[in-house]
């Protein structure tokens, strides 16, 4: 089972859902996988502390041919991005512009683009422990988000038969990165908080959702009174797994880098129980 | 050698545009013939982005060796520095004319480095 866990922005206490329950499936005896897919700030191995094996991850970039190119344009031209300059004699990629679309490769006529890489992130792996683990980590000030995230989620496809469950931490916010972390899921967990501006961002994940027509249950974390969410749920039909109470001691537990096991048990066991209930 | 001034008008006597993809006018003076004459660049100035890029490898197809106004963004500067094209500042409360006569008298100042960029 495939379950990404997102949220609409940061700081609702999705990652910490994502490591705890991850956590709590390996000590019921489930073989866990957790993926810390929000690439841009990865934060999930803070907890675990595993020793992670490193490779880079690339993406497409074109490198010209000079013998070849007539300087006709065609490829700066037809670059979405904008990413190639080219006049007389001179051509030039702007590799931060550039998103690897082969457009410029494919609309030249004089096969002067060549296939070029260029590394955009690394990705971190640690199979060893239960939950394993698994990150990807953008390079700073690079933008290739959702490239990465892909590269992240190929490795896990060739290493996911081994796991009863994988834990996806997506990335804050309602753009194409969560889009790409929760297209192929089985389950989507929303993490969202009990507050009026926890209520906005939830509903626009909502919508998101509502439009790429993808069902998900909700965790509503730092519980107080539902004011807002239980009455949108109610008419939305959505299913809520999970009220987490505002307790200080998770904070005070995730400030500290540990866990907030045990005490918890019961929620875990609970969210648990009504995914694969949804699923029979 | 041919110098490019970033223009507000078409006429020489009217003052520099301070922006370099956007300008609406650009004034090419070629000091060898001793004449210039002006480019309409309004359909670079419409651009909402690339127009430095799209400038900088005009102002290349156009042979220009000097490049006088006000900035330019770090990706025209990467493109007129591989093209060995100098760029140097220029006053926008001067007109195009007096800005090549600072020029020619060695009063400008040469813009070593980028601009913020205009993405
Ligand atoms: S399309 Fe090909 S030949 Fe034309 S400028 Fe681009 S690389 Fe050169
Ligand atoms: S690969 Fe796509 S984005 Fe990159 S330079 Fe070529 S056309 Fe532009």
């Amino acid at each position: 089972m495939k379950v990404a866990v997102i949220s609409g922005k940061g700081g609702t206490g999705k990652t910490t859902f994502a490591i705890n329950f991850s956590k709590f499936l390996s000590k019921i005896g489930k073989k866990v996988l957790l993926a810390d897919l929000d690439v841009e700030e990865p934060n999930g191995n803070l907890f675990f502390n595993y020793p992670l094996k490193y490779s880079e991850s690339y993406t497409y970039i074109p490198k010209l041919i000079k013998e070849n190119c007539a300087y006709c344009r065609e490829c700066a031209e037809k670059c979405m991005f904008k990413a190639l300059a080219v006049s007389k004699g001179f051509w030039m990629l702007f590799p931060e512009l550039c998103h690897g679309c082969r457009a410029c490769e494919y609309v030249c006529k004089f096969e002067a683009i060549a296939e070029d890489k260029r590394c955009i992130g690394k990705i971190g792996i640690n199979e060893v422990n239960n939950p394993s683990f698994i990150e990807g980590r953008l390079n700073v000030g690079e933008v290739l988000t959702t490239s990465l995230i892909k590269d992240v989620k190929k490795k896990i496809k060739r290493i996911e038969e081994k796991y009863e469950v994988v834990v996806m931490d997506a990335p804050p916010g309602t753009s194409c990165p969560v889009i790409e972390v929760v297209k192929d899921v089985d389950k989507v967990i929303v993490v969202a908080e009990d507050s009026p501006f926890g209520f906005y961002d939830f509903t626009l994940i909502h919508d998101l959702l509502s439009e790429l027509n993808k069902d998900y249950h909700l965790v509503i974390n730092k519980f107080k009174d539902g004011k807002e969410i239980i009455p949108f749920c109610d008419k939305e039909s959505i299913n809520v797994l999970a009220k987490i109470p505002l307790e200080k001691n998770i904070a005070y537990k995730y400030s500290k880098g540990e866990f907030a096991l045990d005490e918890y048990d019961e929620v875990f066991r609970d969210v648990y129980n009504k995914l694969i209930e949804v699923e029979n | 050698m041919k110098i490019l001034v970033t223009a507000l008008k078409d006429d020489v006597n009217e003052k520099m545009d301070p922006r370099f993809g956007r300008a609406r006018y650009w004034y090419v003076y070629d000091t060898e013939k001793n004449e210039g004459y002006f480019i309409d660049n309004s359909k670079n100035m419409s651009l909402d982005h690339g127009a430095g890029i799209q400038a900088a490898t005009s102002i290349v197809d156009e042979g220009v060796d000097v490049l006088i106004t006000g900035s330019v963004g770090p990706k025209a500067f990467s493109v007129l520095e591989a093209n060995n094209i100098r760029i140097f500042k220029g006053y926008a409360d001067l007109s195009v004319k007096e800005n090549i006569e600072g020029f020619n008298k060695d009063e400008l100042e040469e813009i070593q480095s980028a601009g913020k960029p205009h993405i």
